[in-house]
């Protein structure tokens, strides 16, 4: 089992981490990506200058790496990637980025589905959302946290 | 005792402070009634709506606080 996460100050390109985590890949059948980026326009349909991804210095890439390897052992995939950004994302960037391979396309499926459930919740971020007509902080919303609990045993 | 504010916290009421306590110590829970009376735009997030936070652990509101701890409040999390 190989796992990484990373924790990106600055702009990354998916497509390049798809290829490093392609090359990395030797025996598996199945590989899953996903890609999150920052939307143009906020829940209640104003436009949106940019993210901002506050963060912790010590604490927040560790609780990617823990999300990531509870992902990669709880559905047995043999490799598992999280890149996530901090700091100021504009609309249409990339904000995070996880592929899982796995020897059948379930186990990678659900892990990549799962990482991103808890990322949501239990990463230590704390997003603002920064709109034409003003700027809010970002919390889990009801549907967040119940497809976070639908993976408590 | 220097204290850590992120996210919306962050932001109401600065990224660190410092805040002076006696030598006996002061609870968690303690802590944050005194930080809500001196910041009370930012009270409902320093109740309990935020964890605390002491040597990169989350402590429960009954720990107690020395004069040389640095302790950081977190509001609910969001990432992804």
């Amino acid at each position: 089992m190989t796992v990484s996460a990373r924790l990106a100050s600055e702009g990354f390109n998916a497509e390049l981490e798809d290829a490093g985590f392609r090359a990395g890949v030797e025996h598996e059948g199945a590989i899953v990506t996903f890609v999150g980026i920052a939307r143009p326009s906020s829940a209640e349909g104003s436009d949106v200058r940019g993210l901002y991804l506050d963060h912790h210095p010590r604490l927040t890439e560790p609780s990617l790496r823990e999300i990531a390897e509870d992902a990669a052992e709880r559905f047995g995939v043999t490799r598992l990637s999280v890149v996530h950004r901090c700091g100021e994302v504009r609309p249409g960037e990339t904000i995070v980025w996880v592929a899982a391979a796995a020897l059948h396309r379930r186990a990678a499926f659900e892990a990549v589905e799962y990482a991103m459930d808890r990322l949501k919740t239990d990463a230590i971020f704390w997003k603002r959302e920064d709109a034409v007509d003003g700027s809010r902080w970002i919390e889990p919303t009801t549907i967040d946290r119940f497809d976070r609990a639908r993976w408590s045993d | 005792m220097k204290i850590r504010f992120y996210g919306r916290l962050g932001e109401l009421v600065g990224r660190e402070i410092d805040v002076y306590i006696a030598g006996e110590g002061m609870s968690v829970a303690a802590l944050r009634e005194r930080l809500a009376a001196q910041f009370p735009a930012a009270s409902a997030d320093i109740g309990r709506r935020s964890r605390a936070c002491v040597a990169d652990a989350i402590v429960g509101e009954g720990h107690l606080l020395a004069a040389g701890d640095t302790v950081e409040f977190f509001p609910p999390l969001s990432g992804g």
